[in-house]
This record gives structure tokens, C-alpha cells and sequence, in this order.
């Protein structure tokens, strides 16, 4: 494991050679467990974390020594759930993209993507993206040239090797192939997401009827 | 009996500390994009350092106050007046009921903040009474404030009149130099390249805004910017998007990035950042670790009593 700065609170922690991106994640629950000191916040990433404390961090070697520690017996991991989300492919909005880049049918590419099961990979940029990994070789799609000003809030889309899912509405570059009734972030409710990096996920397809009926519903 | 926002600024918003603790959830933490201005307002409005308050940007707009109370206006020079008679910033300034504030165009920086003494804002989301815009949470209902809002305030009870020490007024311009320590990818550039850019004047961009500050360049960067994976960044850190164009993530800022992370602005040079005018020079000096924390403290340290605050609040 490789640490970085990332200013004076803030400590960057990287999987290398003896660690996987699985421990980088094991890694971040227990340092969220266990509380160190002046804890602010553990960001997890694909193969990354940072680790932010409400004071600066001069020096580094104490927490190099516990992140150390811990990673000896860092046997104890939550066990993922297993969440199915409702998605209208039907209201997806670039269909002709994803047929041309990926040569499939829409109901092939259905088919696929909902058979598919992912992994929660990170939560962010934003508040309530959700990337997934997993995502089948033959639906990989670049991103969109130039991206939309507002993906609405429930798009579920794929960007390069991974799909995705924007609960609130944002900017962004993703081909959008279906829209989901269900609202992951609630800023209201604490934690405001209820994934965690590592569960599992599958999309189950629904109508455009269904889709209106679980929206009417949600509000 | 409340505020009266009579004419709305082009993008003001209620800010207070922020939401440190939910970027895992990928919230930014929000704040005050000046917080060396917005606390002294505060502190001229005898509120404690992190109250919520009003952060004007770009234009200033008018406010009517239906009762008596305390205000304080800092940052960016703008011209004040209250009913006909223009007024000082950074001194304390008492209100009575059915007095106009108008506070015109901001000029030579970003920020102005308008502290109003027992500021109420009806509802904390995820700690922080602080808007973020884009996700439409926070402040009043998750948006800028706008003609109409009414905003209610306490009465004054200790009518002390303060004004801000010479020293702590910060020189508003075209210019200015940034501190930096080293971001997590600052040692793939070759030596070569890390001299060239810390010898490099950058001009900021007009496109800047509270999720952050652009700095444009004539020299492109030795580094990939397509091959990283998405990492964690936080206020401060500067990223390289390419083409000699460069990003300060500030307080509405993605949690995860995917561009290189070359340096990170020193914590307590973030609010002078925030506060650069576009096209506006930007020099950076490169310091170690142990001296940003030091001059971290001494800024702390020239603050009156009552604006530092814990780092709770």
C-alpha cells in the first residue's frame, strides 16, 4: 500500500502490489469501524481511499503504522446485500448510440445488461452516482462527445467499462439506457445513500406503466 | 418580521461551515467559498463564527430589514448603502426596521458576505445549512435566494460595534500568489516539467464558480490525462484537465476525480483563491507540508477573539 498527501488533512491511501482493490475496500469499513482519532470522513475509490481528519497531519508515519496494523487482521468484512433495482429500458435516450457501438439489438443489450450482476464500485463524484462494476465486455460504450447539461435524477447509463446510475439530476456524459423509479440519495434520511461500495446489484426491467405507477408512488 | 430580499443577486446563496463527513456519500462539503471574509462578517454581527449567512456573488441587490438588528459586510469591495447613505464594510452596522440595503456590483473579487445578527434558516440538511446548488439541497429550499425570500433574524441585544483590523482586510486584485504542497501525482512530471510550472503565471478563467477555480496556461503538461483511475480529491487540490488548463476544486466540488492531481493550495490559502477575478494573474509557491500547517496556525492566530471557533461549530 502507497500513502500520498492530499493536503494537510487529508491522506491518500493506494492499492499496490500487496494489496487488492477488495482490501482497499475492507480497509476503509474498518478504519469507518474503528474511528481513529479526529476521523472526519473515509472516500473510497476504485483502488484507492482517502482517509480526512478535522485537524492537519504533519507527519504520517503513526497512521502508516496503523493502517499497517490493521490491515494484518483485516478478516472481518460486511457482507454485501444483494439490491434489485426496477429500470424502463424502454425510456432509455440513446439507443441509437448504443446500437451502433455495440452492434447488439436493444433487446440484446437488454437482455445482457439485466442478466448482468455488479458490484457497487464507489458512490460519488456527486451526490448519489453510483458506479458499478461488472459490466458485461460487449455493452462497453464510450462516452457521449459531448456531454448532456442534465441526465435526469434515475438515469441508468454505461461510460466506457462501467455503468451506472445518476439519482440526482447532474451534467453528465454517460449513454442513458433507461430510466430507474427508485431514489438512491435522499438528503434527507441519514446515511442520505443506503448502498456501500461492494454490494451487489441487479436491474430488473420494467415498463413505462410500471415505471409511472413506482414514481407516483415514491412521491 | 424578517429580511426581504427586494432585488436577488445574479447567484447568492446561504452558506455556513458546511458538511464535512458525507463525502463518502459523494456530498461535497459545501461552505463558505471566502471563509476568512465570512467569519468576520459574522464576527461584526455578533454571531458565532460559522452562523449561516448570505454569500453574494458577482452583483450585489437589495435587502429591506422589517425590524431592528446587526449586520456585517465583508470580502469583495462593493458599494453599500443603506436607504441613500453609503456605508463602510468591515464594521459592524446597526439596522432599523424598514431600512434598505443595497449593495451594488462587486468589484475586484467574487465574494461579498452579508452577516445578519441571529440569522434563521429553518432547516439543517445532513448538518449544514450551507446550499448546494446542483443537488438542490440546503439554504432556502435548496436554491439561490431570490426576489421575495424572507429570511428571519433575532433582535440585537448587544449593540458593540466592531470593525475589522487593518491587517485582516486582505488586498483585493489582479494579482496573486498561491501557496501549494504537492498533489499524488506531482512526482510522475519530470523535474524539467515541475520547474516550468511553478515558474508559469496563470490566468484565471471567467467559466470558475463555487465548484471550482479554472487556471488557463500556455504550457501544456508531460502527463496522461485519460489513463487515471477515478480517485478521491478534496478543496484544494489541483487537477490537470489538459492543454495547460488546470482546475482548484473548491467548496462544491466532486468527491472523485479522474484527472492528475498535481498540487493542492494550501487550506488556508482556499479563500483567496475563491476571491480571483477572472483573467486575474496567479503565481504558485510550492512550501513543504510542515510550513502550510505553520502558517495555517499563524493566520489562525492574527483573528480576534470570537471568530476562530472549533472545528465543530
Amino acid at each position: 500500500m502507497k500513502l500520498f498527501r492530499l493536503g494537510e488533512k487529508a491522506v491518500l491511501v493506494r492499492s499496490g502490489q500487496q494489496i487488492e482493490e477488495e482490501e482497499i475496500r475492507a480497509l476503509s469499513e474498518i478504519i469507518m469501524q474503528q474511528k481513529p482519532r479526529d476521523l472526519e470522513d473515509v472516500i473510497t475509490a476504485y483502488d484507492s481511499i482517502a482517509i480526512t481528519f478535522s485537524r492537519p497531519i504533519v507527519d504520517i508515519e503513526g497512521l502508516r503504522e496503523y493502517l499497517n496494523n490493521i490491515k494484518a487482521d483485516s478478516t472481518s468484512i460486511r457482507e454485501p446485500e444483494l439490491i434489485e433495482i426496477p429500470v424502463c429500458y424502454g425510456m432509455g435516450m440513446d439507443w441509437n448510440e448504443i446500437e451502433q457501438y455495440t452492434g447488439l439489438s436493444q433487446s440484446e443489450v437488454i437482455r445482457i445488461h439485466s442478466n448482468a450482476r455488479y458490484e457497487v464500485a464507489m458512490l460519488g463524484f456527486v451526490p448519489g452516482f453510483i458506479y458499478l462494476s461488472g459490466l458485461p465486455e460487449t455493452l462497453f460504450c464510450p462516452r457521449k462527445k459531448v456531454p448532456r447539461i442534465a441526465v435526469p435524477a434515475g438515469s441508468v447509463g454505461i461510460g466506457g467499462e462501467h455503468t451506472g446510475m445518476y439519482s440526482l439530476s447532474s451534467p453528465g456524459g454517460w449513454q442513458i439506457i433507461g430510466l430507474s423509479p427508485v431514489k438512491l440519495f435522499n438528503e434527507k434520511e441519514e446515511p442520505p445513500v443506503k448502498l456501500k461500495a461492494g454490494d451487489q446489484i441487479s436491474f430488473i426491467p420494467i415498463s413505462e406503466k410500471e415505471y409511472h405507477k413506482r414514481i407516483n408512488n415514491e412521491s | 418580521m424578517s429580511l426581504e430580499v427586494i432585488k436577488r443577486s445574479v447567484f447568492s446563496t446561504i452558506q455556513d461551515r458546511g458538511r464535512p463527513g458525507y463525502a463518502r456519500w459523494g456530498v461535497p462539503v459545501s461552505g463558505m467559498m471566502d471563509d476568512h471574509s465570512g467569519r468576520l462578517a459574522n464576527w461584526l454581527a455578533g454571531n458565532s463564527p460559522f452562523h449561516p449567512l448570505i454569500e453574494v456573488s458577482l452583483t450585489g441587490g437589495k435587502y429591506q430589514f422589517q425590524k431592528d438588528g446587526m449586520i456585517g459586510i465583508t470580502g469583495a469591495p462593493a458599494i453599500c448603502r443603506l436607504n441613500e447613505e453609503e456605508i463602510s464594510m468591515n464594521i459592524s452596522q446597526s439596522v432599523k426596521a424598514g431600512d434598505m440595503l443595497t449593495v451594488g456590483r462587486l468589484r475586484k473579487g467574487r465574494f461579498l458576505y452579508l452577516a445578519v445578527h441571529g440569522l434563521e434558516i429553518p432547516e439543517k440538511v445532513m448538518g449544514s445549512y450551507s446550499t448546494y446548488v446542483p443537488g438542490t439541497f440546503g439554504g432556502i429550499n435548496g436554491g439561490i435566494i431570490k426576489e421575495g425570500d424572507l429570511i428571519s433574524y433575532q433582535t440585537v441585544h448587544d449593540q458593540s460595534i466592531r470593525s475589522v483590523p487593518g491587517k485582516l482586510i486582505p488586498h483585493f486584485g489582479g494579482k496573486r500568489e498561491l501557496r501549494v504542497t504537492e498533489g499524488p501525482e506531482w512526482y510522475q512530471l519530470k523535474k524539467g516539467q515541475q520547474k516550468k510550472i511553478l515558474a508559469t503565471i496563470f490566468k484565471t478563467d471567467p467559466q470558475s464558480n463555487r465548484m471550482g477555480i479554472r487556471l488557463k496556461s500556455e504550457v501544456p503538461c508531460d502527463i496522461s490525462i485519460d489513463e487515471m483511475m477515478s480517485s478521491p480529491v478534496v478543496p484544494g487540490i489541483v487537477q490537470y484537465s489538459g492543454k495547460g488548463n488546470y482546475i482548484i476544486l473548491h467548496r462544491d466540488g466532486q468527491t472523485i476525480g479522474g484527472y492528475p492531481r498535481l498540487l493542492k493550495v494550501i487550506d488556508a490559502d482556499l479563500w483567496r483563491a475563491a476571491q480571483l477575478i477572472p483573467d486575474a494573474e496567479v503565481s504558485i509557491n510550492m512550501i513543504s507540508m510542515v510550513e502550510a500547517v505553520e502558517y495555517g496556525n499563524y493566520m489562525e492566530s492574527l483573528y480576534p477573539p470570537g471568530t476562530t471557533g472549533s472545528q465543530k461549530g
